[in-house]
């Protein structure tokens, strides 16, 4: 191969990797987004974060709620199979398709929330405009 | 989201480290398996309390290191016997003895950066590499050495995040690949641009050798024809 012709053959692949690198970047953007949502998400306890991957022991911790309320609304054993089961192993093992047992995760949840509402921060009192020293005596 | 990923969680979830460390194992042997991203599920089940963090990371290195040392074996037996076969004659037109020979030189020099890049940045690489590896006769110390701390590495950033950021890991999932896929890139473009830059600079000699081999050549014949025309008169 002639110096010219490797020459505009290495131009051409560098152009190449160069607009590659800009759709990786772009992409790498998009995810640091989307982590940045799912942290707000998982800060908001939001019901739709639930996934196929996830077992009751799991979804309990995360949401606040007693084990036993999802094996009661699923109609599950609480045994140590189902203990370490993912809700896609659930699904197949109830013969349904999981979208229906999130579905039915998710309104447990809501369920159990509305019938015990946490209780909210009180709300720090209010300080008068006193002067620091004068706080501080307080 | 994969769907063999849940099944595969469940039956770690059953089973625990010998499970985790075994589909680690088959993965490094080079099993399409989707090893971040089950990492990144137990370091999140390990902040519930269901694994433990540093012995997560020691069965995940230590699967990672038999299997690629089993890799590294492979290559050695039977990758190097093809290497010598097809160095013996020229067996293919774009292979001769002398690209093996400088393939061989080249991996010997920067083997340590592709054992450690393809563990930390492009997994999906490091079973070819193991191979490569023992066909080019890379002392196994060195392998090992390489092997043991970029897995070191490889293993624990998928974990720590799972174990951080709970919830969201598939979501840091997809950043790590996408992180992957911008160095990959990134390196690419370092490495075209020097090779660019190493071409054009040879385009340059030449081309100013050639100019002072005419320039010269000019000259001779410029006194060679006064010689003449002097020792003509």
């Amino acid at each position: 191969m002639s110096l010219h012709t490797r020459i505009i053959f290495i131009a051409s692949l560098l152009i190449l990797a160069i607009f590659a690198t800009v759709c990786a970047a772009k992409a790498t953007v998009g995810a640091i987004q989307n982590v940045h949502q799912h942290e707000i998400m998982k800060k908001n306890e939001d019901v739709n974060l639930i996934q196929p991957w996830m077992t009751i022991p799991y979804i309990a911790h995360v949401y606040r709620v007693p084990e036993q309320t999802f094996y009661r609304s699923l109609q599950l054993q609480s045994n140590l199979v189902m203990q370490h089961s993912t809700l896609q192993v659930i699904a197949t093992y109830k013969k349904q398709p999981v979208e229906k047992i999130i579905y039915r995760v998710q309104g447990t949840i809501i369920a159990y929330r509305k019938a015990h509402p946490r209780p909210t921060k009180p709300s720090p009192p209010a300080t008068q405009s006193l002067p620091r020293g004068e706080i501080l005596a307080h | 989201m994969n769907t063999i990923l849940p099944l595969l969680i469940s039956w770690l979830q059953l089973y625990g480290y010998p499970a985790l460390w075994l589909c680690i194992f088959v993965a490094s042997l080079g099993a399409p398996l989707p090893i971040s991203l089950l990492l990144l599920s137990m370091g999140a089940f390990a902040a519930l309390g269901d694994f433990q963090l540093p012995l997560l990371i020691v069965t995940a290195c230590s699967a990672s290191v038999c299997g690629d040392s089993c890799g590294y074996l492979l290559g050695r037996k039977v990758g190097s016997g093809i290497i010598t076969w097809l160095g013996k004659k020229r067996r293919l037109n774009f292979i001769s003895p002398q690209v093996l020979e400088r393939s061989q030189a080249y991996f010997q020099r920067h083997g340590a950066w592709a054992i450690v890049l393809s563990r930390c940045v492009v997994p999906a690489l490091g079973g070819s590499i193991n191979i490569v590896s023992g066909a080019e006769r890379y002392p196994y110390p060195r392998f090992l050495v390489f092997d043991i701390s970029g897995e070191l590495v490889g293993a624990s950033i998928p974990l720590i995040l799972g174990y951080i950021f709970g919830v969201s890991w598939e979501a840091i999932g997809t950043l790590l690949t996408t992180i992957s896929l911008f160095v990959l890139t990134l390196l690419i473009v370092a490495y075209l641009s020097i090779s660019l830059v190493h071409t054009l600079r040879r385009m340059k000699a030449t081309r100013k050798a050639k100019d002072s081999a005419l320039a010269e050549h000019l000259s001779s014949s410029t006194e060679t024809t006064c010689g003449v025309q002097k020792g003509g008169l």
